[in-house]
């Protein structure tokens, strides 16, 4: 069974369809590229999954469980969204990391404060938050930021603040980790180290949507590629029907710009 | 008049801008946080209220609120409506202060990236959550500055209240001129600049203490 | 809402006419002793710029002819409601002599003794509440103050804006010639040729610049009011200006003895008055009750208590 079904998912913003009738669906453990050009609602779509949009139309269903359907208003209540969110994890394009708190703050952070909705929170306070500090460090350490861990943001280069920000989400646990370029905002050089740590990702079978302008790594990682243009998926399949056999014509056209 | 006496009716006097500064950064502060809430608000007449507010405490001077607030109701209504001078120079400052204070708190508060808020949201973190935890701190070191400059103008400010009677240091200090001692009016500059030496300090200390990040 | 819309406005006029306008102290800074000697380094200095620097404080001359306006009763009465209350609350600004602090920390002045004294014959308790001199119109409207009792000069905008008691104390500044050329100069047209003095930022040298014949003719400054006298004497000048009192007390008599002021020529004419509200039913009462003081000799008595026997109107 699927872990992730989109369907028929509708955006737009005033006058502008920023997504029209998109559907797909994710297995566990699977990695979904999602390639496109700018603009074609790539993005729209990872924050509509993060419910930092509201669709217009369609639904949203994780593990047979209906998150959001246009058609159904119980689905839809503000108290809800915020549980929802949590069968998804973010990953930003510009991170996003509180400057204010350490990389290990930054990952435990939100783990603190989910755990005071425990009932037993208060009689277990200090190893709860012991748990959740050697939780942050395991996850820092997986990111190769063992040493980084009592850092500041500012005190972080653009590679290893990213790989903070990814353990900030692992850090939930989340059905579904998505990120949205997370390498787009990052000097050339940097990019290695954070796509290392999503091939590794990969590796442990962890669910994956990426948005990403990277076409090799997308080839290379992703089980599924989904091409979107102009709001519409343009073409889904495999990484090797879709960079080695594109059927469309517009995908064509995207591949070779991406190629040259 | 020896220079211990002249010292000790001026200090006496500025007691009176001390008090002054101080009930009014006491209540200026939280209520510039509400109207900058209301300016803030999605709900347009609340805003549209705020932002005029706003606008007319900052637009008309200082002086001139301080005479609405003092002659206005006993014109309008009645000598029974007059307020005492104390209480009529703390409400006009406080007003006109709010107003500035609640700017530079919607500056603030808006300053911090959107990105933020949404790193709490998919956090699972509630909007209480978000703004203590996330951004709350942002917007202080975000403020420290702009208010500190308020605060330190607002000390030289309270001398305005001599416009309504109230006997602050310059006034006295005046009627020290108007006995043929005009030396006193100089020395005045000595309690503000001890004053706002201290505020100073204290403004420097606070922006130290937020330095260990950067936002 | 029409009235709040108008009182806001000219609340607004008054205080940036206010911005410019008088101080009170200084107003009244002529009644000091008119024959102080300037220090001669002062003297000098001006000498020195050329130009000597007159403070000043803009108020437009006084019109002698007019006299306090006849009270239109006011609805509701102001005398019952000052009456309810008790007290007259009194406006004032600190300065000597007329509303000063003493050195024993007594509350004190010829002000302060006159008012006592009239609100013992209106059975009021005075009350003195210190005022902003440039708000005072505001300080009666909102009725923090029931009148403005402080050597207060009355000028044709304070009639036009209070009710103002008769006045109680007259200034004004003289001609002084020669008794030989007492045909010659008979007005100030006749002396827009003629060199005229006067002590250096004394009133009689804003009287002179005011004036406009006076200030036509050719003028020298001197360091005081009785040098200026000697140089008429010896010819040195034609004429010069100063205030009445000194001139009262010096010209015809003595060494001066060949000199005379021109009747009735009065320049700077400033006289005193108390303001209440506009149309206030006070005013008949307080002139009764002065009149009363004069009558019986108080007022003289406190007047020259504070030095200002000559000036008091009653005295002329």
């Amino acid at each position: 069974m699927s872990i992730l079904e989109v369907n028929g998912l509708g955006k737009r913003f005033g006058n502008t369809e920023v997504l029209k009738d998109i559907s797909f669906t994710l297995d566990p453990g699977h990695t979904l590229a999602i390639i496109g050009s700018s603009g074609s609602g790539k993005t729209t779509l990872l924050r509509c999954l993060n419910f930092l949009e509201t669709p217009d139309a369609g639904s949203i269903v994780v593990s047979g469980q209906t998150l959001w359907s246009a058609a159904d208003p119980a689905t839809q209540s503000e108290k809800e969204v915020r549980k929802k969110r949590l069968h998804f994890g973010l990953v930003f394009q510009g991170f996003n990391l509180f400057p204010q708190y350490t990389a290990l703050q930054n990952v435990t952070l939100a783990g603190q404060l989910l755990a005071k909705e425990r009932p037993d929170f208060k009689q277990n306070k200090k190893a709860i938050f012991a748990e959740l500090e050697e939780q942050g460090r395991a996850l820092l350490d997986q990111m190769g930021l063992s040493q980084r861990a009592d850092h500041y943001p500012h005190q972080l280069s653009g590679g290893q603040q990213q790989r903070v920000a990814i353990a900030r989400a692992l850090a939930l646990k989340p059905d579904i980790l998505c990120f949205d370029e997370p390498t787009s905002a990052l000097d050339p050089e940097l990019t290695g180290e954070v796509l290392r740590v999503l091939r590794e990702l990969a590796d442990q079978d962890t669910t994956m949507v990426i948005v990403t302008h990277e076409m090799a790594f997308a080839r290379d990682v992703a089980d599924q590629v989904l091409f979107m243009d102009g709001g519409v998926v343009v073409e889904e399949g495999s990484p090797e029907q879709v960079f080695g056999n594109p059927r469309e014509e517009r995908t064509k056209q995207f591949l070779a710009r991406y190629s040259n | 008049m020896s220079f211990m006496t002249v010292t000790k009716m001026l200090l006496e006097s500025f007691a009176l801008n001390c008090q002054l500064f101080l009930i009014t950064l006491i209540l200026s502060l939280p209520l510039g946080l509400v109207v900058a809430f209301g300016s803030m608000s999605r709900w347009k007449p609340l805003s549209w209220v705020s932002r005029f507010f706003v606008y007319i405490m900052r637009s008309t001077p200082l002086m001139l609120q301080l005479a609405i607030v003092y002659y206005l109701p006993g014109i309008v209504w009645g000598p029974a409506y007059n307020l005492p001078k104390m209480v009529a120079a703390s409400l006009a400052f406080i007003l006109n202060y709010a107003a500035y204070f609640s700017e530079i708190f919607r500056g603030g508060i808006q300053g911090v990236p959107a990105g933020q808020q949404e790193a709490g949201q998919v956090l699972g973190m509630t909007r209480g959550q978000i703004f203590l935890r996330v951004t709350l701190l942002q917007v202080i070191k975000r403020i420290v500055p702009p208010i500190g400059n308020e605060v330190i103008t607002l000390v030289k400010d309270t001398s305005l209240a001599n416009f309504i009677m109230v006997k602050e240091i310059i006034m006295m200090a005046k009627e020290f001129g108007n006995k043929a001692m005009i030396w006193p009016l100089f020395y005045t500059g000595v309690f503000f600049l001890i004053f706002n030496g201290v505020v100073t300090l204290l403004l420097s200390r606070c922006e130290k203490k937020l330095d260990y990040f950067k936002v | 809402m029409k009235k709040l819309l108008a009182l806001g406005l000219s609340l607004a006029l008054t205080l940036s006419l206010s911005a410019c306008g008088g101080d009170a102290p200084q107003d009244q800074s002529k009644t000091s002793d008119p024959s102080a000697p300037a220090a001669p380094s002062d003297l000098e200095y001006v000498k020195d710029t050329g130009t000597p620097k007159i403070g000043y404080t803009d108020f437009a001359p006084q019109d002698q002819s007019k006299t306090s306006e006849p009270p239109a009763p006011a609805a509701p009465s102001d005398l019952e409601y000052v009456k309810d209350t008790g007290t007259l609350k009194i406006g004032y600004t600190d300065f000597a002599p007329m509303n000063y602090t003493n050195e024993s920390g007594e509350f004190v002045g010829f002000e302060t003794e006159f008012a006592t004294a009239v609100c013992e014959k209106l059975a009021l308790t005075p009350e003195f509440v210190e005022i902003n001199w440039d708000s005072k119109t505001m300080e009666l409207e909102s009725k923090r103050i029931d009148c403005i009792w402080n050597g207060m000069t009355i000028t044709p905008e304070l009639q036009e804006a209070l009710a103002i008691g008769d006045p109680y104390i007259k200034n004004y500044q003289v001609v002084v010639i020669r008794t030989a050329d007492a045909d010659k100069y008979k007005t100030t047209a006749d002396l827009v040729e003629a060199d005229l003095q006067a002590e250096a930022g004394s009133a009689g040298e804003a009287a002179i610049q005011g004036d406009e014949n006076l200030s036509k003719a050719p003028y020298t400054s001197v360091d005081k009011q009785t040098s200026a006298l000697l140089e008429v004497k010896a010819g040195g000048a034609d004429a010069c200006v100063l205030d009445f009192v000194l001139a009262g007390a010096m010209v015809g008599t003595g060494n001066y003895s060949d000199l005379m002021v021109i009747p009735d020529l009065q320049l700077s004419v400033e006289e005193y008055g108390v303001g209440f509200r506009k149309g206030s039913d006070i005013v008949p009462l307080f002139n009764k009750a002065m009149q009363a003081l004069i009558d019986d000799g108080t007022l003289n008595q406190i007047a020259v208590k504070y030095d200002l026997g000559e000036l008091l109107l009653a005295n002329q």
